[in-house]
């Protein structure tokens, strides 16, 4: 039987967290903080292969080190060569404004529904065949109404907030 | 009632978002917005959404993960090579 997408991720954190922990410690960092920044570059990982622009030379767990590594060295400042792009635009990401963290604060109790569809569209790769029996819509047609319906919503809802002013780039 | 014109638009703002257009596209939907305001409006809400539903993605996987540690830990092996 093919292992589920959640069998795989434990089978990738069992062999690739050990090693990203000793590098952590070797580098002055505690246990706790070694979860912390594998957890950020797995986050990294995972989010390049569900957009679909994942782009590792060598194996899973090179790469988790690799992000591991760069992801440690940079919150202590020692990391002086150019981001790779994966990671600063991570960091970038991260930095959230108290605006940001109040609108999803928000859309978490007026829209929670809609989050969880778009994100399951988005990032954990559902077809809008299963989008639509796991959140109980008719058909495709349906899902895909139900989608754009949700992506209209969350937006009115932004920009009736006014979170994001800045231009698209 | 579902509006096709509109659902068509937001399928238009996705491409252009997501970089699926090519070049030739991407520019005729910069012009659009530069002689269409109201677009511009809803292409940079739009980008908005995405970056709302990627926070709360990484949200939930973060719990996700840590659930996942918190269970390899009861393995033997695993909480030896940690340590």
């Amino acid at each position: 039987m093919k292992p589920t997408e959640q069998e795989i991720l434990v089978g990738i954190y069992r062999e690739a967290f050990p090693a990203a922990a000793q590098l952590v410690k070797r580098l002055g960092g505690s246990l706790e903080e070694a979860k912390d920044v594998f957890h950020d570059a797995l986050l990294i990982y995972l989010e390049r292969k569900s957009m679909g622009t994942l782009n590792i030379q060598t194996s899973v767990k090179a790469y988790l080190l690799g992000i591991t590594k760069i992801l440690w060295l940079r919150s202590r400042d020692q990391y002086l060569a150019t981001l790779p792009e994966e990671v600063e635009s991570f960091i970038e990401d991260e930095k959230e404004t108290t605006e940001e963290k109040n609108m999803l604060d928000y859309l978490m109790l007026a829209g929670q529904k809609c989050m969880q569809m778009l994100k399951a569209f988005y990032y954990d790769q559902f077809s809008l065949q299963e989008i639509a029996s796991r959140f109980g819509f008719s058909g495709i047609r349906s899902a895909t109404v139900q989608k754009h319906k949700c992506l209209q919503k969350i937006r009115n809802e932004v920009k009736k907030m006014n979170v994001y002013e800045e231009g698209v780039h | 009632m579902f509006m096709r014109k509109e659902f068509i638009e937001t399928e238009k703002i996705e491409d252009f978002l997501m970089h699926r257009m090519d070049a030739g596209e991407r520019r005729l939907f910069e012009v659009n917005m530069l002689l269409d305001p109201s677009l511009a409006e809803k292409t940079e809400a739009q980008a908005g959404v995405y970056k709302l539903v990627r926070r709360f993605w990484r949200k939930q996987t973060r719990k996700q993960l840590s659930l996942i540690y918190r269970q390899l830990l009861k393995e033997t092996p695993f909480a030896q090579q940690i340590q």
